[in-house]
């Protein structure tokens, strides 16, 4: 085993302890990667929680339109569905300060006009 | 079922993420990303929250990727997922990463990614074609 899975192994170990699965021994590691993770709760949906999505989901389908108007630039979608843009990440979130708009909740996505290439 | 969306093609997920400690307590947009071995928040999302990054001291961890390393530092957190019904709770540890110092640093600009410590333990749907992605 290398360096790199011994980290990666430690860390489900931390991961299922915060599950509430305090007994899982080290020696044992190798036998919960293919688990179940399950939720410690779980709750009805909050209109944030919708209205998060709503926004995500419009900056993402209104990609084309939003990256024509503000080409390489951050466009931030706030709760009251304001939308602000600027050319950095900074500058979007004082903008939005200066306006009194609270960053709780805010969409953002970067209008590329060359899309990222990652690879992460 | 968690349900995400593709944005020019990229999987993401969306999620609020808790952490008391550095004062975070917000809505994120997770890209799915099988290849990171944990889950990391990035300055993008981090410095909108208003992470209290002075918080993070002590000794960080490198996590290596294609352009070279950057220094985190693992955090317990609380995850929320939703589908149509209800939302969903999950005790993970996150990679925090700190801002590069330069405004325009490519660690700056990196979407939140949901990795494998949550991967790895759920059933992922994943059809670009039929425009789904999915956690059971």
């Amino acid at each position: 085993m290398c360096c790199t899975q011994q980290v990666s192994a430690r860390r489900i170990v931390k991961i299922l302890a915060l599950g509430h699965m305090e007994d899982v021994l080290v020696a044992d590691v190798e036998t919960v990667g293919t688990g179940h993770l399950k939720p410690t709760a779980t709750m009805p949906l909050s209109d944030g929680m919708r209205q998060f999505k709503k926004r995500t989901h419009f900056l993402s389908v209104h990609r084309p339109e939003l990256t024509c108007k503000y080409p390489d630039q951050w466009v931030g979608l706030a709760c009251n569905w304001t939308l602000i843009a600027a050319p950095t990440l900074d500058d979007m979130l004082s903008k939005m300060e200066a306006i009194g708009i609270t960053r709780e909740g805010l969409a953002v996505k970067l209008m590329a006009t060359k899309p990222r290439r990652m690879i992460l | 079922m968690i349900t995400g969306y593709f944005d020019q093609d990229e999987p993401y997920v969306q999620g609020r993420v808790i952490i008391n400690r550095l004062g975070i307590d917000d809505y994120v947009d997770f890209l799915v990303d099988t290849g990171a071995y944990s889950t990391v928040l990035h300055p993008m999302d981090g410095s909108r929250m208003g992470c209290r990054y002075e918080m993070l001291t002590g000794e960080p961890e490198s996590v290596y990727g294609i352009g070279g390393s950057q220094d985190c530092y693992p955090e317990a957190a609380t995850v929320v997922f939703a589908d149509d019904d209800g939302e969903y709770q999950f005790e993970l540890i996150i990679d925090v990463v700190p801002p590069g110092p330069d405004p325009g640093a490519v660690v700056n600009q990196l979407p939140s990614l949901l990795g494998r410590d949550f991967i790895n333990f759920r059933l992922l749907h994943y059809d670009r074609s039929g425009d789904l992605v999915r956690f059971y």
